[in-house]
């Protein structure tokens, strides 16, 4: 392919789109990263939120005795359009309750495929909280450990945890709408 | 040279475009309780048959929770009875039929002490039955089945976890029930007296979808028929496979599981059409019938308009 000649002008007007477009694709790609690191960031915290308020109904209904209203409160919970799923595992790693019904009862290893037995058991242990980010960003898994007996009732009461999937991308949607 | 101009220009318009973020889809929730006949969906979603990015099914304790939800905007559709479909529509919200899931052909029964001997016999004895449409309907059809009328029984209203306790504990001489309490009831020396398949066609479970967001969930609900009967057809040809799949979720065997499904018929796509095309449809008609029931027995404070009830275009459109 034979080049075309280009007059001065040409080449000023070239030369200014080879300079700006690097430039401008910097500064537009560093901004998207900065808004979705602020985003995640926010994202996380609503859910942290949203897992410690969850943890205190629970409790609540545990100390009431109610297995009816937990479930009843994980399914609500579910209801949520960014959470897939949603779990709670006591220590041995047996899902106690869960947004998905089917999984009652089973280990969360064996159903769960992101689900991580050592980080949860160091959640349970440290009686923490722990989100970790997929490959693509898309999603993170998060783990809140909750005590599963009220306070006072044991000296030392069964902790497990909350295991979830969380989506961004399902938030940015639901800002958008 | 004006080549080059435009050919500059084209680069930087598709630099542009590339760095517009694409439309993400829009997520469909559907609510549902745990019920033999609504299964199939959740089936289809674990043979992978819905992009979870466009379908979530939201699994609840009861369909009370599906009706709030409902009502709040939370949920775009539900699985339901027809006479929940219809008394949320009674309290105000806009709901479309777009799929008939399943019919109760035996699951619905009538039982009765050992000595109550025929139908006829429940003639002034103390009968159990839910403040529901479905245990009206249910009653409306053993009345009829026997000849009498409600004047000639004594109605005991009962909340479904009451009904084997008030068995066992004498409070009543019949009761109008259904799984798990039927087989419990038949352990206690019960039998059946009247069951739904002598009323086919008056108990459907439905697919209803909010009114309001019908048009913007159009390619969702599309998959989700699809994938529904993708399910159906699962069923009958793996009936084993899929019996173990779907019953973890409602907490029984795959051999309880199927012999529940015994006592319900789920309409193919040939039915579901049959059912819901032309006006008025079967459906329609059924549902006006039912409409007319739940006002007088004071279920819904007024008839209920059926005439924009249904939309049978997915089941139109449907494949498996």
């Amino acid at each position: 392919m034979n080049m075309p000649s280009l007059s001065l002008k040409g080449m000023i007007t070239l030369l200014v789109l080879l300079l700006v477009l690097p430039f401008g694709c910097i500064v537009i790609v560093s901004a998207y990263m900065d808004a979705s690191q602020q985003m995640a960031a926010a994202t996380r915290h609503a859910f942290e939120q949203k897992l410690e308020n969850l943890s205190l109904e629970i409790q609540r209904n545990l100390r009431k005795g109610d297995q009816a209203a937990v479930t009843r409160a994980l399914s609500l919970a579910g209801v949520d359009t960014a959470i897939s799923h949603l779990s709670l595992i006591n220590a041995q790693g047996v899902i106690i309750d869960s947004t998905r019904y089917a999984w009652k009862g089973r280990s969360a290893a064996s159903v769960l495929e992101e689900f991580d037995l050592k980080q949860f058991r160091r959640v349970v242990q440290k009686r923490g909280t722990l989100f970790v980010d997929d490959a693509a960003h898309i999603d993170f898994d998060g783990y809140y450990a909750v005590e599963l007996a009220p306070s006072g009732q044991h000296s030392q009461p069964p902790v497990g945890a909350f295991f979830g999937e969380y989506r961004y991308g399902q938030t940015y949607q639901d800002m958008k709408v | 040279m004006r080549y080059f101009h435009r050919f500059l220009l084209l680069i930087l318009m598709a630099a542009c475009l590339s760095g517009c973020p694409t439309e993400a889809p829009h997520l469909l929730k559907v609510g549902s309780n745990q019920w033999p006949g609504y299964e199939p969906l959740f089936l289809a979603r674990d043979l992978g048959l819905y992009n979870d990015q466009q379908i979530k099914l939201v699994e609840l304790p009861s369909s009370t929770e599906s009706l709030d939800l409902l009502h709040e905007g939370l949920l775009d559709a539900a699985a339901l009875t027809l006479d929940e479909a219809l008394h949320a529509i009674d309290k105000g919200v806009g709901l479309t039929i777009v799929l008939i899931l399943d019919q109760s052909n035996g699951a619905d029964v009538l039982m009765g002490r050992p000595e109550i001997s025929r139908l006829s016999a429940i003639k002034g004895k103390r009968v159990g039955v839910e403040s529901t449409a479905v245990g009206a309907v249910m009653l409306a059809g053993a009345l009829q089945a026997a000849g009498l009328t409600e004047a000639e029984i004594q109605p005991v209203y009962l909340t479904v976890d009451e009904h084997v306790a008030a068995y066992e504990r004498g409070d009543v001489d019949a009761v109008v029930t259904f799984e798990p309490s039927k087989t419990r009831l038949l352990a206690d020396g019960a039998h059946v007296l009247f069951d739904s398949s002598r009323i086919a066609g008056r108990i459907i479970d439905v697919l209803a979808v909010r009114t309001a967001v019908m048009a913007q969930y159009s390619q969702q609900l599309q998959q989700l028929v699809d994938g529904y009967f993708a399910a159906r057809a699962y069923m009958d040809k793996h009936e084993e496979a899929a019996a173990a799949r779907m019953a973890p979720r409602l907490a029984i065997s795959g051999e309880e599981l199927k012999i529940a499904l015994q006592g319900l018929s789920l309409p193919d796509i040939r039915e579901n059409r049959q059912w819901m095309e032309g006006s008025p449809s079967k459906l329609q008609l059924s549902a006006s019938v039912l409409a007319q029931l739940m006002l007088k027995t004071g279920l819904n404070g007024r008839e209920v308009d059926t005439s924009n009830l249904i939309d049978a275009a997915f089941i139109k459109d449907a494949r498996p």
